[in-house]
């Protein structure tokens, strides 16, 4: 097929069109396909942005928080709020008892 | 009808030949671009769309010991304001609430500071004004819900900028050892071990698309990112704490200049905490500098021990020999040496010269046995390497300086002078080095601040303790030695520390600083190492606190900050007592709540009466004979569910309410 022939579209009329025209329409939708693709991958991108974004806050908040709850746990703090309820922290270790399995 | 079409002709090619040359011109200039300058400008076109993206290394955390977190990269926020954005009536009906609202921001200026700014900056059209730096997360929150900002960045033309910085979620705590790694430097940890901390650039080819993002092309990226690893430190969160509010009420109580604290594991050497306190100009206590580290200066009363040591070891002198500490005053050669206490000891033994920490005595001792060969005194101190760094893992050690006989500023009052710690320089760190020894048997151990390196979950690294000195003496001197230190707080000058519940064994220190500087008062360094319990040491400790304003005495000042961390480890170091099954006490206890739980195990077929008993208790218990159990509120229990004598199997539910 001459390259005049197929600027002319004679391809698309001749006997063996149908053959033709299935390929085309195969072309298209392979060509709609990797359009809707490039958009979702455009969509999935902006996704990524918006939940990296959240999990930099998220993480910043994470942080923050168990900061606090660090340092109500010293135990200094925790002695300042209970001295209310009237305890206090010990002035004696604990005792580290063993005993035999059979006094159980 | 020929002229005319010359004339024709001739119009003709008026016009067309200056067109077909503009047309020329404008072909040849378009090949000259194409051809010759095409390269930049096709390069220009490409790096619009196309770009190669640098994908962050994180920057690995620091840990303490326990698992907290002391440094970490986190987003902070610069919020502004685009003030031309905002319509003309809800601006005024509401800066003043957004300027009270920003007030309430940490570290923040008065609400007032805020409505002026606003509006000044309201009639200048600043469409880009700064309204708070480096806000927190959820600071940022709470501030994009404020009056106007909560309007969003196109009626309320607010405007954030996020940035990544490293951040000490546990503030000042050890702030200035964990240091930080930046344009202003490597310091502390952070500096230290950069290398393990820092992550790896990872790069990637990346495609312009809508919205000013960029997407990646292809799957692979060129070189990927590598994250840094995670630095666990030596440090006790809790020790540290009560180490730095310690140290901070004594700074203030005696209106000093600054201070440090360091708290080592004896056997480990691990640096359990580390407190460096120094006045700011606003008169408030920051972490500084780190003064444990880098502030060689003379150790004073505190170097007795190592004087005393080295004449033990030498065999020159033994802890009964006997020293007239005369009245309190010596001369020697043009200069006074002093004690304390006016009058003096009379004679005393050297221990008891220790205890007391006399100068004279200690002058006099040294001076006995060293005085016609004062460079076996040195020497001994150099085999001891305490005029060498302890090659400490962070950076900026101060370098210590004993002064030798052979030196040419080497004088006649050098060597009692050293005797009792004056014309010599050590580091607090390099004391505690040594003291620690004393602690740990002899065996001298390297001061760690790093235990482990972690990537992900795995452990990259450990650190193990390094032995500096196997033995720094006989077991005989140590022994002696071991004792004084004891001694000090038993009947010498740390007397007023004694507890009746723990030991602790050290040396007080208390050294005049700036002597040399005429005609100021005279200030002192108050400190105090030594180590605790007194027999089977689990801590050394060193603590120095420079230029007190009130009182002066190491006992009087640094006594109180050592005595509180003893306190301390001792109460939560659980006690072994072997001996408790047969003082009854205990072991009655534990039979009493055996038994209950046996009965309860017997009379699983029945609910039992709970009314009253301790809900912690009795939770635990039903729940270890196989029941499910559901409770609301803390204490005792006021409500059971199902009755008491009531029928129950082991898949039956149990309800409680408990109240205080």
């Amino acid at each position: 097929m001459s390259w005049v022939s197929f600027v002319k579209g004679k391809f698309l009329v001749d006997q063996t069109a149908a053959r033709n025209w299935k390929f085309v329409v195969f072309l298209a939708v392979l060509a709609m396909v990797s359009i809707t693709a490039s958009h979702r991958v455009n969509r999935r991108i902006f996704q990524i942005a918006e939940l990296s974004d959240e999990v930099r806050e998220l993480k910043a908040a994470f942080i923050g928080i168990r900061a606090d709850l660090r340092t109500s746990k010293l135990e200094i703090e925790v002695a300042a709020r209970v001295k209310k309820v009237g305890l206090k922290p010990p002035s004696h270790p604990p005792e580290l008892i063993y005993m035999d399995e059979s006094e159980l | 009808m020929k002229p005319e079409k010359t004339k024709i002709l001739s119009r003709f090619y008026l016009f067309s030949i200056p067109l077909l040359c503009a047309g020329l011109a404008i072909w040849l200039q378009m090949i000259y671009i194409s051809v010759f300058r095409g390269d930049s400008y096709r390069k220009l076109a490409e790096s619009r769309v196309i770009r190669h993206a640098i994908v962050p290394g994180n920057r690995g955390n620091i840990y303490t010991e326990g698992g907290d977190l002391m440094a970490v990269t986190l987003a902070e926020y610069d919020i502004r304001i685009d003030l031309k954005a905002v319509p003309k009536d809800i601006f005024n009906r509401n800066y003043k609430a957004l300027a009270d609202s920003l007030a309430t921001l940490p570290h923040s200026q008065p609400a007032a500071y805020y409505s002026r700014l606003l509006r000044i900056n309201r009639r200048k059209g600043n469409r880009y004004l700064l309204l708070k730096r480096n806000l927190t997360y959820p600071d940022y929150m709470r501030a994009r819900a404020f009056p106007i900002l909560n309007r969003g960045r196109f009626k309320g033309g607010m405007i954030a900028v996020r940035k990544l910085a490293r951040v000490n979620p546990m503030g000042a705590l050890a702030a200035r050892t964990i240091g930080f790694d930046d344009y202003r430097g490597h310091v502390g940890i952070a500096g230290a071990y950069g290398y393990y901390l820092r992550g790896r650039d990872g790069r990637r080819l990346e495609q312009r698309i809508a919205g000013g993002r960029w997407k990646p092309v292809g799957d692979a990226d060129e070189v990927e990112p590598r994250d840094g690893a995670d630095v666990v430190t030596t440090i006790d969160l809790d020790i540290q704490n009560l180490a730095h509010q310690a140290l901070l009420e004594t700074l203030r109580q005696f209106r000093a200049d600054h201070g440090c604290v360091v708290v080592m594991e004896v056997k480990t050497g691990e640096v359990k905490a580390i407190v460096n306190l120094g006045k700011g100009a606003d008169g408030s206590f920051y972490e500084k500098r780190n003064y444990a580290v880098f502030e060689a200066s003379e150790p004073g009363s505190l170097f007795k021990l190592v004087s005393l040591m080295a004449a033990l070891e030498d065999r020159v002198i033994d802890t009964t020999t006997q020293v007239d500490t005369q009245g309190g005053v010596m001369r020697y050669y043009d200069d006074y040496i002093r004690d304390t206490r006016l009058g003096g000891y009379g004679v005393i033994s050297a221990k008891r010269v220790f205890e007391v920490s006399s100068n004279i005595g200690m002058a006099k001792l040294i001076l006995k046995s060293y005085e016609d060969h004062p460079e076996k005194f040195v020497n001994r101190l150099y085999k001891w390497r305490l005029n060498e760094k302890l090659h400490l893992a962070i950076p900026g050690e101060g370098q210590p300086r004993i002064p030798h006989p052979n030196d040419p500023t080497w004088s006649g009052i050098a060597l009692p002078w050293m005797a009792y710690g004056y014309g010599l320089q050590l580091t607090p760190l390099q004391i505690l080095g040594f003291y620690n020894a004393v602690a740990n048997n002899g065996e001298m151990v390297k001061p760690r601040f790093v235990k482990e390196i972690l990537r992900g979950r795995k452990v990259e690294k450990v650190f193990k303790p390094e032995i500096v000195n196997p033995a720094i003496c006989s077991k005989e001197t140590l022994g002696k030695v071991q004792d004084m230190l004891k001694g000090v707080f038993v009947s010498g000058t740390a007397e007023n520390l004694r507890s009746d519940s723990f030991t602790m064994a050290g040396k007080t220190g208390t050294v005049q600083v700036e002597y040399w500087q005429k005609g100021q008062p005279l200030q002192y360094r108050a400190s105090l190492c030594g180590y605790f319990p007194a027999e089977n040491p689990q801590y050394s400790c060193i603590v120095v606190v420079h230029k007190p304003q009130i009182g002066y005495y190491g006992a009087q000042v640094a006594g109180p900050v050592f005595k509180r961390i003893a306190h301390y480890c001792y109460v939560h170091t659980p006690k072994v007592e072997p001996e408790s099954r047969r003082t009854g006490v205990a072991s009655r206890r534990i039979t009493e709540k055996t038994s209950a739980h046996r009965e309860l195990a017997a009379h699983l077929d029945k609910m039992p009466n709970l009314l009253g008993a301790p809900g912690m208790q009795v939770v635990s218990q039903l729940e270890n004979v196989g029941l499910k159990v559901t409770y609301r509120g803390v204490g005792k229990v006021v409500g059971q569910h199902p009755k008491a004598g009531a029928p129950i199997s082991s898949h039956s539910p149990i309800r409680l309410r408990l109240q205080w």
